[in-house]
C-alpha cells in the first residue's frame, strides 16, 4: 500500500465461488495433451448488397466448422476437438485393435511356408467355404481398415453410405481396387493396397491426426516381403492341387477300364462254355429263365433275386429256348437308331438317277387330260368310264346289231353262242 | 407261316416299302425264317394280317439280307419287329429297355392286334411314341447288352 500518490484498487473482498463451469466435469484422460484453445470465429462479414439483414446466419461465440468424423460415423459440430473426445478415442482404439489382429492373422497366414495350409485355404476358396472366410475376411478387414484409416482424413466430407460389416467399419472405401471379388491370390487386395506409397502416406497422416501410437502402425501393416512369399506359396499350392486332381481322375479312369475288361472277359468265358445259342447273362440284373439243364458259370455272380425275377410266367414263351442272339451290331462310327443317326431309307442315293415325279410320257398324258377338261361337260360320253373292265361277252344293250328286232328276242341265240344254254330236253 | 406273308429281300425294297406305304402301319419283322421264335411270330402275323389289312401292312425281312438295317436298328436278338407310319419310325414303350423295336414273339394274336391299334391311333393323333397295351408279363424279357461291356 503505497502512501498517497498511487491509487490502487480497494482491498479485495471475498468473492462468492465462481459459478460451476458449463462443461461436464473433467474426466481423467489417458495421456492426452491439453486441448488447444479453439480459434475464435472470424467476425461476421458485412452483408452483401442484396442480402436481407435478417437472413444472416447466427452463430454463437463458440461455433466451429462442422466436421464429419468417419470413424465415429457422426457429424461433429465441435470441430477438430472431436478427435480428442473420449468416445472417438475409444472407437479408434477398438478399430486399431481389430486391425492389429487382422494384420497379425494375415501375416500368420502368409508366413506359413506352403503346402498344407495353402491348400486347405485353396480348396474351399473355390467354393467359398466357411473355413476360409475368417482368414480372408480378416485380411480383407485389415486391408479395409488400413485403407479406411488412410482415407478417412481425405474423405471427411464424402458420404460413405450405409456400411454393413462386422467390424466397426467407419468407411467403406470406394477405391477402385476394392470390391467383393476375392482374387485368386487370396484376398490380397488389402495387402496390395497397403503397399502403395500414397496409402502409406495416408496411413501416416491418419496416425498423426488421431494421435495413435506409432508402434501400433508397424503392427498393423503387412510387409511386402510376406506378401511375395505368400503369392509364391499360393502358386505352388495351386499347381500341386491341380496335379493331384488329375492323378485322381486318371486313377478313376483306369479303374473303370479295369472293370470293363474284367466284365468282358467274364462274358467271353460264359460264351465259350455255352456252345448252343443262348443269351449271355451279362452283368445286368435282369436274366432270362434258366432251364434246369443250363448251368452258366455266371450264375455265381447273381444269386437269388435274378432267378426269382423270372418266374413261371415266361414258361409260355419258349419252353427251354430263348431268343436267338445274332451278335453285336458294330456300326463302326455310323450311328444307329439309338444315337439318332440318319435312317437308311433316307440316305439312299446310289440307285441311279431316280427321278422324282412322273416320267415324260406320264406328263404328256397328263397334259392331254388337262385339255379334256376344257371341252363342254355335257357332251356325249363325257362321263364315259374308261377304266371299267368289260369281259369279252359284253355288248351294248341294243340287241344283235345287225338283226331286226329287240335284244330280248335274241337272247337265245346269244346263249347258244356263248355255250351256256343247255340243250333243252 | 412265312410263306403267307410278303418278303422284302434287299435294302431298296425295304426303302420302297417304308416310303410308299401310306396311312397304314408298316410292320417289318426282322428275323430268319427257320428260327423257332420267328416261326411263332410269323404264325401270329399271318393269322392277323387279314383282319388288320385296313390298318397295317406286314412284311418279313431276313436279317442277313439287309445288314444296313440290322446295324441301324441295332438288332441283336431275333425276331425284332419295327413299326412305321407314313415313313416315320414309331416308338413304343413296352416296359422293356428298348423302345425302338419289339423283341421276341407275341403271346396271343389279340396282343398284336391291340398293339397295332394303339400304334395306329397314336399315329393318327400325331404321337411318335405310344405306350403298349400289352401286359408286361407277356412281353419277352431279354438282356440289353450295351456295346463295350
Amino acid at each position: 500500500m503505497a502512501p498517497g500518490g498511487v491509487r490502487s484498487l480497494p482491498p479485495r473482498r471475498a468473492r462468492p465461488a465462481a459459478p460451476a463451469p458449463p462443461f461436464p466435469p473433467r474426466r481423467s484422460r489417458p495421456a492426452v495433451p491439453a486441448p488447444r484453445c479453439p480459434v475464435p470465429p472470424a467476425p461476421p462479414r458485412p452483408p452483401r448488397p442484396g442480402a436481407v439483414p435478417e437472413q444472416r446466419v447466427r452463430r454463437g461465440p463458440r461455433a466451429m466448422a462442422v466436421h464429419y468424423c468417419a470413424l465415429c460415423r457422426r457429424s461433429a459440430f465441435t470441430g477438430r476437438r472431436h478427435r480428442y473426445s473420449a468416445g472417438h478415442r475409444r472407437r479408434l482404439r477398438e478399430v486399431l485393435a481389430r486391425l492389429q489382429e487382422a494384420a497379425a492373422a494375415a501375416r500368420a497366414a502368409a508366413a506359413v511356408p506352403d503346402g498344407a495350409a495353402a491348400v486347405r485355404r485353396l480348396r474351399p476358396s473355390g467354393a467359398r467355404g466357411p473355413r476360409v472366410v475368417p482368414v480372408l475376411r480378416a485380411r480383407r478387414a485389415a486391408g479395409r481398415a488400413a485403407r479406411r484409416a488412410g482415407a478417412a482424413a481425405r474423405r471427411a466430407d464424402a458420404a460413405p453410405g450405409r456400411v454393413r460389416g462386422r467390424e466397426r467399419a467407419g468407411l467403406l472405401c470406394r477405391m477402385p481396387g476394392f470390391c467383393g471379388a476375392w482374387p485368386g491370390a487370396g484376398g490380397a487386395d488389402g495387402i496390395t493396397v497397403s503397399r502403395r506409397p500414397e496409402h502409406r502416406r495416408e496411413t501416416a497422416r491418419f496416425w498423426r491426426e488421431n494421435r495413435a501410437e506409432a508402434a501400433l502402425r508397424e503392427r498393423c501393416l503387412v510387409p511386402a516381403e510376406e506378401y511375395e512369399r505368400f503369392a509364391q506359396a499360393l502358386e505352388q499350392a495351386l499347381a500341386e492341387h491341380q496335379r493331384r486332381e488329375e492323378e485322381r481322375i486318371l486313377q478313376m479312369a483306369a479303374d473303370i477300364r479295369e472293370a470293363e475288361r474284367r466284365q468282358r472277359e467274364t462274358v467271353q468265358a460264359a460264351l465259350q462254355l455255352q456252345p448252343e445259342p443262348e443269351v449271355r447273362a451279362g452283368p445286368s440284373v435282369c436274366r432270362l429263365p434258366t432251364g434246369p439243364e443250363r448251368h452258366s458259370p455266371c450264375s455265381a455272380e447273381q444269386p437269388g433275386p435274378s432267378g426269382m425275377q423270372t418266374g413261371p410266367d415266361l414258361a409260355w414263351m419258349e419252353p427251354g429256348e430263348v431268343l436267338t442272339f445274332i451278335g453285336h451290331q458294330e456300326t463302326e462310327g455310323k450311328g444307329n437308331v439309338h444315337t439318332g443317326a440318319k435312317p437308311p431309307w433316307l440316305t439312299e442315293e446310289e440307285d441311279g438317277s431316280k427321278q422324282i415325279g412322273p416320267s415324260y410320257e406320264e406328263f404328256l398324258k397328263h397334259k392331254e387330260k388337262q385339255k379334256l377338261k376344257k371341252l363342254p361337260a355335257e357332251r356325249v360320253g363325257a362321263n364315259f368310264d374308261h377304266t371299267s373292265q368289260t369281259s369279252d361277252s359284253w355288248l351294248p344293250s341294243f340287241g344283235r346289231v345287225w338283226n331286226h328286232g329287240r335284244r330280248w328276242q335274241s337272247r337265245h341265240q346269244f346263249r347258244t353262242e356263248s355255250g351256256e344254254k343247255k340243250e333243252k330236253r | 407261316m412265312s410263306f403267307l406273308l410278303p418278303k422284302l429281300t434287299c435294302k431298296r425294297e425295304v426303302d420302297q416299302a417304308i416310303k410308299s406305304v401310306a396311312e397304314k402301319v408298316l410292320v417289318l419283322r426282322f428275323g430268319r425264317d427257320n428260327d423257332a421264335v420267328c416261326l411263332q411270330l410269323d404264325d401270329i402275323l399271318a393269322k392277323t394280317a387279314h383282319d388288320l389289312s385296313k390298318m397295317a401292312v406286314i412284311y418279313l425281312v431276313d436279317v442277313n439280307d439287309v445288314p444296313v438295317y440290322t446295324q441301324y436298328f441295332d438288332i441283336s436278338y431275333i425276331p425284332s419287329t419295327v413299326f412305321f407310319f407314313n415313313g416315320q419310325h414309331m416308338k413304343v414303350d413296352y416296359g422293356s429297355p428298348d423302345h425302338t423295336k419289339f423283341v421276341g414273339s407275341f403271346k396271343t394274336k389279340q396282343d398284336f392286334i391291340d398293339l397295332i391299334e394303339v400304334i395306329y391311333r397314336g399315329a393318327m393323333r400325331g404321337k411318335l411314341i405310344v405306350r403298349s397295351p400289352i401286359d408286361p408279363k407277356n412281353i419277352p424279357k431279354y438282356d440289353l447288352l450295351y456295346q463295350g461291356i
